[in-house]
């Protein structure tokens, strides 16, 4: 009896994520619905002008999503190097004494809050590049790329060091046998076994920047426009949520659009999971057939 | 012979480029600490008087304003930006004096713009006078109003002799209100007769130049808690953030509480039990999938469902609701790994002893789990506390003093910080958020810390 009701309370624990992620669902889509309906889901999506205040207020987010693939480009290029990089470096270069000290700085980075890269970028970053491309402001989608890259470092490198180590040594054997030296066999050999863990690492680090709000709210500069160049002022959709919904009055059009934009957002980061999710077993897969 | 080295080149510059990569996060680490501390540090100091009584003192190129000089001594005195004329001072007026300056001044029935040089005054008596304006090069325009009795003066570039004493303190005034702020540096002004970088005298007596035994309040330096023990005041722009420290300790505290039990529960079934199959799967896809939600959209959850649907308001129970939420896969995925490293001979012993499942579970695998556990708990403690879109909209206060009520909003590090760097106005503000980022960096990386610590000792133990 008493196992009995242990089992079903144990149960219960691990339904509640179930719970959670259907309330989730339900919270955001019921609200996000009612942009959908009466704004009609191909004018929002593919809408090119964001103007809530005006009469009539246009809710097309378009470039909102280029403002958010743009800064997530940027942090991809600036985070994919250096923590495919370190994972490399981890795995196959340092010694157990680099080693104990370059995990726990990578888990520190990982643990940085990110209003605090936001602060970073704004005093800091933000000023240095503009001086260095003689811009008229400090806030742009570079800026806010370049905090974001960094900010996907610790993950990208978790997941590239599992994939990497999960390499069989017998292939680094061969390659070290056939006469190439450390470097060949790192780029023809162990990364390229390993792709399958990186995709994973670039998928998983583009949900990440996606999704992530504060830095982009602080940097990104805040005006819903393409992006004419690295530097223009992009506003993501994260960044249009978090500013937008103190002003838009409850229960209003205006609301409904950000809860859209809500929608959006879920359904990306769902796709890059899934795709994650592939991958990731697909490694776990290849691991066992060697 | 020749590609060999272009080989060994290329390995060399290749793993010149990962060792960069990979000490990029130290360096980062460390950049952010250092910038952090040098912008922000200055508020864990406090500025405190201290009196204390000099002789040695060399003043030069004083300006004083309605000063009363005792001792008619003839010395030259420069009027008004550069005319330079013979004359002498009494009780504040220039006697037999050829006063050639602008028309401007020279309605002043007192001397109101007076430099001294090479200031030769036997026995002379500096009496009384406000120090109401301080300027150098650098503090232009620090200006307050003039007493009622009209007497202000105007007293810049004091050398002091022994310039370790006097220099290179910052000021703080006795009141606030008197304290001016300019590029980052401060300087006071006050109501006594000689202010300079550093401090002030009072009263004093001057002596061929030379000031003798002056009681001088300096403005002294010491390090102080002040900021992480007091409210905010003067608008924001003073006192500390001890109602954003204590905000983000109970929604932290609440949400670990909440999440704690479910996340371990959970995981339990998911290690021990997993039956039946289908509904592992399911439930391991939502728990993948919760922990790739954007943190702003669980923002527009926790606002959908605890403030407006269950009617909680904005506050910290909604607040700490949203983020424990937001918290529960790290745990659960965290305890499971956790679980999953207790060795199967625990379990297979206890059961031979007689235990029952749940008895085995709660016994055995548990408490061997244990550190682990917690380590991952630590872990998710940092993240809540660091988050910021989750309780935009369903906790945070930019300014709400007073005891923390589960029903109502709080101020929060994270968001303080934000709100500091987008609504604030003033410089000072600015020197707020760093100290407010260094509060919650030194938090989230001790919190941290501590867990990397543990787990290494639970490695080290095992490898043993």
């Amino acid at each position: 009896m008493r196992e009995q009701a242990f089992f079903f309370l144990v149960l219960f624990a691990a339904l509640t994520s179930i719970i959670f992620l259907s309330a989730i669902i339900i919270s955001i889509f019921s609200e996000g619905a009612k942009i959908f309906q009466s704004y009609g889901i191909s004018d929002f999506v593919f809408g090119t002008s964001w103007h809530p205040d005006q009469n009539p207020a246009e809710y097309g987010i378009l470039t909102l999503i280029a403002g958010s693939v743009l800064v997530t480009l940027i942090s991809l290029a600036i985070g994919l190097p250096l923590g495919v990089g370190t994972a490399v470096y981890i795995a196959e270069l340092a010694g157990p004494r680099q080693r104990e000290i370059l995990k726990p700085a990578v888990e520190l980075l990982a643990g940085i809050p990110s209003v605090i890269f936001g602060l970073f970028g704004m005093v800091f970053l933000g000023p240095w590049i503009a001086s260095l491309f003689g811009l008229p402001t400090i806030l742009n989608a570079a800026v806010a790329g370049v905090m974001l890259g960094i900010m996907i470092v610790p993950i990208v490198t978790s997941i590239s060091e599992d994939a990497i180590s999960s390499v069989p040594k017998s292939l680094r054997e061969a390659s070290l046998a056939l006469g190439a030296n450390t470097w060949e066999t790192i780029t023809r050999v162990v990364v390229p076994s390993a792709k399958s863990g990186i995709i994973t690492a670039i998928v998983l680090g583009f949900g990440r920047s996606v999704g992530e709000t504060m830095v982009v709210l602080m940097l990104a500069g805040n005006s819903a426009q393409f992006p004419k160049s690295l530097f223009s002022s992009v506003r993501p959709m994260t960044s249009t949520i978090a500013a937008e919904m103190g002003e838009a009055p409850m229960g209003s059009t205006h609301v409904a659009a950000l809860f859209g934009i809500g929608v959006v957002l879920f359904i990306i980061t769902l796709f890059s999971n899934a795709i994650t999710e592939y991958f990731r077993t697909r490694v776990r897969k290849t691991k066992i057939k060697i | 012979m020749k590609t060999k080295q272009i080989r060994r080149y290329t390995q060399a510059a290749g793993f010149a480029v990962l060792r960069f990569a990979a000490y990029f996060s130290i360096i980062f680490l460390l950049l952010f600490i250092v910038l952090l501390f040098s912008k922000g540090g200055a508020v864990f100091f406090k500025y405190r008087i201290h009196e204390k009584t000099v002789t040695d003192l060399t003043v030069k190129n004083m300006v004083i304003n309605n000063a009363v000089v005792l001792n008619n001594t003839p010395y030259s005195i420069l009027i008004n930006e550069g005319t330079i004329i013979e004359g002498t001072v009494h009780q504040g007026s220039v006697i037999d004096a050829d006063i050639e300056e602008d028309e401007d001044y020279a309605e002043n029935t007192a001397i109101s713009r007076l430099t001294i040089h090479k200031l030769s005054v036997e026995r002379a008596r500096l009496l009384d006078y406000s120090a109401d304006f301080v300027f150098s090069s650098e503090y232009k325009n620090t200006w307050r109003e003039p007493d009622t009795s009209g007497s202000y003066a105007h007293i810049a570039d004091i050398t002091a002799v022994k310039p370790e004493l006097y220099r290179g303190f910052n000021y703080r005034p006795r009141e606030y209100r008197n304290f001016v702020q300019e590029n980052d540096k401060e300087i006071c002004i006050t109501h006594t007769n000689i202010a300079f970088e550093g401090g002030e005298i009072s009263y004093t007596t001057v002596y061929e130049g030379t000031l003798i035994d002056v009681p001088l309040s300096l403005c002294v330096k010491r390090p102080s808690l002040y900021f992480i023990t007091s409210v905010p005041q003067e608008g924001m722009t003073g006192g500390g953030i001890y109602p954003a420290i204590l905000g983000t300790g109970y929604m932290t505290l609440l949400a670990i509480l909440f999440a704690f039990p479910i996340g371990v529960l959970a995981a339990i079934f998911l290690n021990e039990y997993a039956y039946p199959p289908l509904l592992v799967k399911i439930i391991r896809i939502a728990i993948n999938t919760l922990a790739g939600v954007p943190s702003i959209v669980y923002g527009l959850f926790g606002m959908v469902v605890f403030v407006n649907y269950f009617n909680l308001s904005i506050s910290i129970l909604s607040g700490s609701l949203t983020l424990a939420i937001l918290i529960l896969p790290i745990i659960i995925n965290a305890a499971e790994e956790a679980l999953k490293v207790v060795p199967l001979e625990y379990r297979e012993a206890a059961l031979g002893l007689g235990a029952s499942k749940r008895q085995m579970i709660w016994t055995v695998v548990l408490p061997a789990g244990l550190p682990n556990i917690l380590t991952g708990a630590i872990i998710a403690v940092g993240r809540a506390a660091g988050e910021t879109a989750p309780i935009l909209f369903t906790a945070a206060a930019f300014y709400l003093i007073g005891n923390p009520s589960l029903l109502k909003p709080c101020m929060a590090l994270p968001y303080h910080i934000y709100a500091l760097m987008t609504e604030g106005t003033a410089d000072v503000q600015t020197t707020i958020a760093y100290g407010t980022a260094i509060v919650l960096l030194a938090l989230v990386l001790v919190i941290n810390g501590t867990a990397i610590i543990i787990r290494y000792r639970i490695r080290k133990k095992r490898n043993l």
